[in-house]
């Protein structure tokens, strides 16, 4: 569904992504890990065009996307979250999931966006806060109503910024649901988790990044027992 | 002499409401774009001018004349936007601040030289959209006053709607609030600026063309109105639209009634542009974001 091929970024000196290449396949959850500043969101921020490649491609559907721009490529399916939240704050939930509309708004009435807009909500179990403003809510509820107005894009690709970091236990788990619900429909998801936990247990395979290069790539169980990784990553 | 503040206060009311279209289109190009277009007073003249010209030469109704000139005028922003603007957003210019306040302020220059050129220095006036006068107990009020202060508040709250209301206004309220979060979730940055600098643009000629019927219409008619703007959208708390509506009233009828309750009346008039100023000033000693700002907004 994804392939990426030799992607390089570098930002003045600093390379934050080296040669990297991987592939990514329909329904598929693979997770990234790799210490601070090792190029994890680079590498989301590059696939969906709030950075331009300086090397390498980026190919969606067989399709080269690194070229084009964040809304062209969400448009063609690929909707991501951001590490620290980007909800709009001054509207409401509502108006918040109600954003992608008009992107979306030849494809269905306004009764029936409203309606979509409800369910996920509904979905999420933050329905109640609705009509409340983005600002009031807390940090778990601004991940949520990210995931969420993602969703009304209804995209295959998802790629997830440390959806964990900062949430409360409970809601920690409900996103675990949410994931797991959503991969059961047909979704494919890339992972970004500090979260070691959550990230082996949800995905089916692992890239691990180290100094923007990636240094292995498997299975869980592989990883858990890659002398490098634990060397780079796993042993401190 | 209650009469005569009466009256005061309504002309403020009116000048207030023209105020407040012309603000009102600053603070939607200053919120999406995030620029401050010096040109705004020049948008408001060509505004003014096509107005006249269609309702002089062409025999359009005056209203008629007014939403021409206000379409023209919307065209003529997109023009300005992918010429000289589309370069701060595709990464084409490095000093993206600097680069906005030069070419703005270059445009604004070459429109008055060129409205010059083309229109004459002669002052004109727009023919009225409503004969008459309309006297509400011992007031007398003209008719074009209250016809261009009833078109002001429709435009107004069309507007207000429009943002308020519809996916289109949501999209321009997502970039304006975070650029690309908006382009995440499927918005085209590009298309909102145009819109927002369009629309923002022909609120402006609104303005003018309102304004044609009461007061002159000449080349440089925007230069004071335009400051007049900044003045207001800096109240209100740049790029709050509640705070730039509030503050045009505030300020029409601070100027309208400080030049009577001027202590001195015959230089009262004289100091009408700097009681704006003057509450500016204290305004932002008590509240340094305006009215209603909520904090720092900058280009990134
Ligand atoms: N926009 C940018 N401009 C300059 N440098 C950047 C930019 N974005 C990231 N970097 C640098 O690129 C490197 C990789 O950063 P990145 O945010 O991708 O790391 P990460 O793996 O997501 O880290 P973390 O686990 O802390 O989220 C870092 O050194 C960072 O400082
Ligand atoms: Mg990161």
């Amino acid at each position: 569904m994804l392939k990426v091929t030799k992607l390089t970024k570098r930002f003045g000196g600093l390379t934050a992504l080296e040669n990297v290449s991987f592939k990514v396949a329909k329904n598929e959850i693979l997770g990234v890990i790799g210490p601070n500043g090792s190029g994890k969101t680079t590498l989301i921020n590059v696939i969906n065009g709030i950075h331009k490649p300086d090397n390498g491609d980026i190919f969606f559907r067989d399709k080269s996307i690194g070229r084009l721009s964040s809304y062209q490529i969400a448009k063609k399916g690929i909707g991501r979250t951001f590490q620290v939240t980007r909800i709009f704050r001054r509207m409401s939930v509502m108006e918040n999931m109600m954003v992608p509309a008009l992107s979306i708004s030849r494809s269905g009435n306004q009764e029936a966006l409203l309606h979509k807009s409800l369910g996920i909500l509904t979905l999420l179990k933050i329905v109640h806060l609705k009509d409340e403003y983005g600002r009031s809510l807390s940090g778990g509820q601004h991940k949520l109503l990210e995931l969420g107005r993602v969703l009304m894009l209804d995209p295959d690709l998802i790629l997830l910024d440390e959806p964990f970091a900062g949430v409360h236990p409970e809601l920690k788990a409900d996103l675990h649901d949410h994931i797991r619900k959503l991969h059961g429909q047909g979704k494919t998801f890339i992972l970004i988790s500090h979260d070691m936990h959550s990230i082996f247990s949800l995905s089916q395979r692992l890239m691990v990044l180290s100094s923007g290069k990636k240094i292995a790539h498997g299975t869980p169980e592989e990883i858990k027992q890659n002398e490098e990784v634990i060397e780079a990553y796993l042993g401190n | 002499m209650t009469e005569y503040l009466l009256l005061q206060a309504l002309n403020g009311l009116i000048i207030g409401l023209i105020y407040a279209l012309m603000a009102l289109g600053l603070t939607l190009i200053f919120s999406v774009l995030k620029i401050v277009n010096f040109a705004h007073g020049e948008l408001y003249m060509l505004g003014a001018y096509f107005s006249y010209y269609l309702a002089k030469l062409f025999g359009f109704p005056p209203v008629l004349a007014v939403l021409s000139s206000m379409i023209i005028v919307f065209f003529i922003g997109v023009v300005i936007e992918v010429l000289f603007l589309r370069p701060v957003y595709t990464g084409a210019v490095e000093r993206k601040d600097e680069y906005a306040i030069l070419i703005t302020f270059g445009l604004s220059i070459f429109l008055q030289n060129l409205a010059l050129f083309v229109f004459g220095p002669w002052t004109r006036r727009s023919p009225s959209f409503m004969s008459g006068t309309t006297s509400v107990y011992s007031l007398s009020i003209s008719n074009d006053r209250l016809f261009v202060s009833a078109l002001a508040v429709v435009f107004m709250i069309a507007t207000l709607v429009i943002i308020g209301r519809t996916f289109m206004g949501k999209g321009l309220r997502a970039v304006s609030q975070d650029r690309e979060a908006a382009a995440i979730a499927g918005i085209n940055p590009f298309k909102m600026n145009l819109l927002a600098f369009g629309a923002g643009s022909a609120l402006a000629a609104a303005g003018g063309a309102l304004i044609g019927p009461i007061f002159l219409i000449f080349p440089t008619m925007g230069a004071m109105p335009v400051i007049k703007s900044f003045v207001i959208i800096v109240l209100g708390g740049m790029g709050s639209i509640k705070g730039c509506i509030i503050a045009s009233l505030i300020l029409g009828e601070a100027e309208s009634l400080g030049s009577v309750l001027f202590p001195d009346l015959t230089r009262g008039l004289a100091y009408k542009n700097a009681i704006g100023l003057l509450f500016l000033v204290v305004v932002l000693l008590v509240k340094p974001t305006g009215l209603f700002g909520e904090k720092h907004v900058r280009m990134k």
